[in-house]
Order: C-alpha cells, then structure tokens, then sequence
C-alpha cells in the first residue's frame, strides 16, 4: 500500500537501497530532512539510502505531505475525516499515518486537521512466532487467560497480540475471537493481516460501542484489543469480564510500577491474570517479563 | 443523375445542420447529466461516505461525454493528481474554455475536505452547473431546430439554384 501514497521517488530510494523490512518509522516535517527509524535509530534518507549527515538529505515540502494525506484517504479526505480527528489514517497494510497540522476545533470539538505540518509512518512488521515463548503463560490446560500487554508505544505491542491470536489458530483452539480493532492496525483494513481462522473483526469502532455490540452479537470467548487509554475503554474491559468473556489487551506504560500509577487503574486490576511487559529496545517484541495477578514475575526472557 | 446528386446534396447540408443542433443537444444533456452527477456525490459524500472513485465509477449514465469526464479523472487521480484541462476534458469537444477551467476548478476541490464542508462546496458547485444547464438548455431550444432546419433549407436552395 506504500507504493500507492509514497512519492515514487522516496519509494524506490526506501524498496530498493534500504533493506525496508527493519524500517519501523518514516517521518516527514515540512522543510525537514526525511528521516528514517531503522531499527529503532534515527537516519537521514538521501538518494542513495540512509546516512547521518542530513547535508544531502531529502527534504520533505509541505505538497509531499499533503500528496500523502490525499493519496491515502484513496482522494477522499472527507471519508477518513473521524480517523483524521484522532490524529492518524490507517492505510490497507496496517501502516499508520499519524498527522499533524492545525486543528480546526468547532463547539470545544475537533472538527478536523488542515494545514498538514508534519506526518509519521508507523510500518507494521510481522514477527513471526514472537508469542511463542509466552503462550504457555497466556493459555494453559484452565484455558485462556486475561491478559495485558504493557509496554511504550513501537515496542511491538499490536505485532504481539496478533500473532498470539494466530498461534491460537495454527493449534485449531476454536475460541470466537473478537478483535475490537479501533485503528484498524490490529487486523489492517479489510483484515488483510495474517490474523487467523476464528476471528472476528469489528473495525474502526471505539472500545465502549464495539464491547457492547460484539457481545450481544458475535457471541466472543476472547476480546482483543489495542491502546486501553481513559475510564471509557476501562469501563467496556470491566462490562467484558462481567459477561465471562476473556480479555486480550494493550497499553501504553514503561513497566509495571508506571502502569499501577495510571490514573483509575485500580478499576480493572483484578481483571487481569497475566501482565506481558515489553523491553524498550530498538528491536520491537522482545519480552521483558511476564507477571501474575500479584504482580510477580514467572517468566522471564532468555530464562 | 442529376437528381440523384442533387438529392445528396440536401442530404449533406441537412447532416451538417443535424451534427450542429446535435451539438447544442449534446451540450445540454451533458450538463444535465453533470449536475446528476454532483447530485449523487453529495448524497453519497453525506450518507454513504464511499471514496471519490467508487461514487464516480458507480454513476449510471448513457452520456458519453460525462462518462468520458469521469473516466479522465479518475485517470488524473492515478497519475499524480494532475488536472489540466488537456487531460481532464481529454475528447470532450462539447466545452469552450470558460467552461473547462471552471469545471476544472470543481474537480480539483473534490475529495479535500470535511464531509460539510465539501456538501456546502458541492451545493455552490451544483448551482452553477444550474445556471450552465439552464443556458445550454435555452440555447438547445433556440439552436438546435434552427441548424436544422438552415441545413435542410440551405441543401434544397443549392439543389434549386442548380436545377
């Protein structure tokens, strides 16, 4: 999908002289030299790939920006105008284009971003078999647990569930799995992204609706979810667990310690049978440790 | 024979009168088939809210020009957004210029902005497609029959001087 909403001449730099599988990030300020997170470190991109001196760097304008933003709304900003208030566009692949500009507010509300300043491409990659050290703690013999993955955003949260819910598949566990996939970075648009045989996906809805609808409707025995943010998304994980339904879910915290200082928290502690915490680390999806309902370590990597 | 010539003579006159009321006709029915168009783009940009080429591609009409239009622009779109009237109205020979750059102005706004914002622009767009249809209407009532008729009697007068 990049090759549709990239200028074809940053494509080609970035498909053929950078190897574009350890490309986690690209960012482009209006004036600024384009840079590029590999592996987790900042790079200047020039015609010729990646370097540190931003002398030759390209520069990205302000219509490159704006060509993006066009190109991915597939010229329709009107019909991702609900995305675009939250700050980002997902593309078909599961990338997404986080935005920046000036935000025209109307009644205290955000009606819509215009003048585009500056954008970020988060590019998804798949890590095959990522959950396989982990998954005996996730599901046991007593079946599936509630489980929170915590970790600072790019460090492989949503890359992590999702082939967990695809190790679920390949073993044939037949569980309806509900995946509430608000951003659509989960299952990609058009569930594109290799997310199994048993899920179901209720795309592009906020958590508290998309709780409500696909239990009465889809009969789930695993919600998955991304990014738990304010006491709505905590209230809908509280109405899941009331109903018997398991929870997979992420947020964004440095560690346990962080994560128990989040305002409201306490609202949804006991929910929660497994914390998977992730290592901040330039590689994405290597797992720090795994805790229990007391908070104590039973797993730990390379352990 | 010599009638026979003479005939083909009124014949072509009368051809060359049809070809330009056709014009007239055809201007008319364009624009008409054009505001439809916006018509349904602000129903679906409302309702629906598809992507700019699937409401276009999904637009029913018989009209060749306006299916010519839709098809350019949707190539326009794939090629780098690059409208210039020379692509966009690409075998359209219907339009004067005036025409084609506010045309071209209407295309260019399509697809930048919020859903109400882009309606109240489609309904400002709409009312001057109006105002285009009524002229092209008034000027097919006016000009169509007459070329018509001019051709036909143009033929019969050579046919007549020559006989």
């Amino acid at each position: 999908m990049l090759e549709k909403v990239l200028d074809e001449k940053i494509y080609k730099v970035i498909t053929k002289k950078v190897n574009f599988s350890k490309i986690n990030e690209i960012r482009l300020r209006e004036t600024k030299p384009i840079i590029i997170f590999y592996e987790g470190q900042a790079s200047f991109l020039n015609e010729d790939g990646l370097t540190n001196s931003s002398d030759r760097a390209i520069i990205a304008t302000k219509y490159m920006i704006e060509d993006i933003i066009f190109k991915a709304s597939e010229f329709s900003i009107y019909s991702v105008n609900e995305e675009l208030k939250q700050g980002y566009i997902v593309l078909d692949g599961g990338e997404r284009i986080g935005v920046c500009g000036t935000v025209v507010m109307e009644n205290s509300k955000i009606k819509t971003i215009t003048n585009f300043s500056s954008i970020n491409i988060r590019i998804p990659h798949e890590i095959k078999n990522c959950s396989l050290s982990i998954f005996k703690h996730l599901y046991d013999e007593k079946g599936l647990k509630n489980v929170l993955i915590i970790s600072p955003p790019g460090q492989g949260k949503t890359t992590l569930i999702r082939d967990f819910i695809n190790q679920l598949s390949l073993r044939n566990i037949s569980h309806n799995v509900l995946i509430i996939d608000e951003r659509g970075e989960i299952a990609g648009k058009g569930n594109k992204l290799q997310i199994g045989k048993f899920c179901d996906v209720l795309s592009f809805s906020d958590k508290k609706n998309g709780f409500l609808q696909g239990i009465r409707a889809m009969n789930p025995h695993l919600i998955v979810t991304d990014e738990l943010g304010d006491d709505n998304d905590f209230e809908a994980v509280r109405y899941a667990s009331n109903c018997g339904v398991n929870i997979l879910a992420t947020i964004h915290a440095d560690s346990i310690y962080q994560l128990k200082q989040k305002q409201n928290f306490n609202k949804i502690s006991n929910i929660f049978e497994r914390y998977v915490v992730l290592k901040k680390s330039t590689r994405p999806g290597i797992i720090e440790g795994v805790y229990n309902e007391n908070f104590e370590k039973i797993f730990m990597e390379g352990k | 024979m010599k009638y026979l010539l003479l005939a083909v003579i009124v014949l072509i006159c009368g051809y060359i009168g049809y070809g330009l009321s056709a014009y007239y006709n055809n201007r008319f029915k364009f624009f008409k088939n054009l505001e439809l168009l916006f018509e349904k783009l602000c129903l679906e940009i409302n309702f629906s809210q598809h992507k700019l080429v699937a409401i276009m591609k999904d637009f029913q009409t018989q009209n060749k020009d306006v299916l010519k239009l839709i098809n350019n622009y949707v190539d326009c779109l794939k090629n780098d957004f690059k409208l210039s009237n020379e692509l966009l109205f690409k075998n359209i020979k219907i339009l004067n210029e005036e025409e084609k750059n506010i045309l071209n102005l209407f295309f260019l706004s399509l697809g930048k902005l919020d859903v109400s914002n882009q309606i109240k622009q489609l309904d400002a767009q709409k009312e001057q497609l109006k105002q285009f249809y009524l002229n092209a209407e008034k000027e097919a009532q006016k000009y169509a029959p007459l070329y018509l008729k001019l051709g036909i009697i143009l033929g019969l007068t050579i046919a007549l001087i020559l006989l």
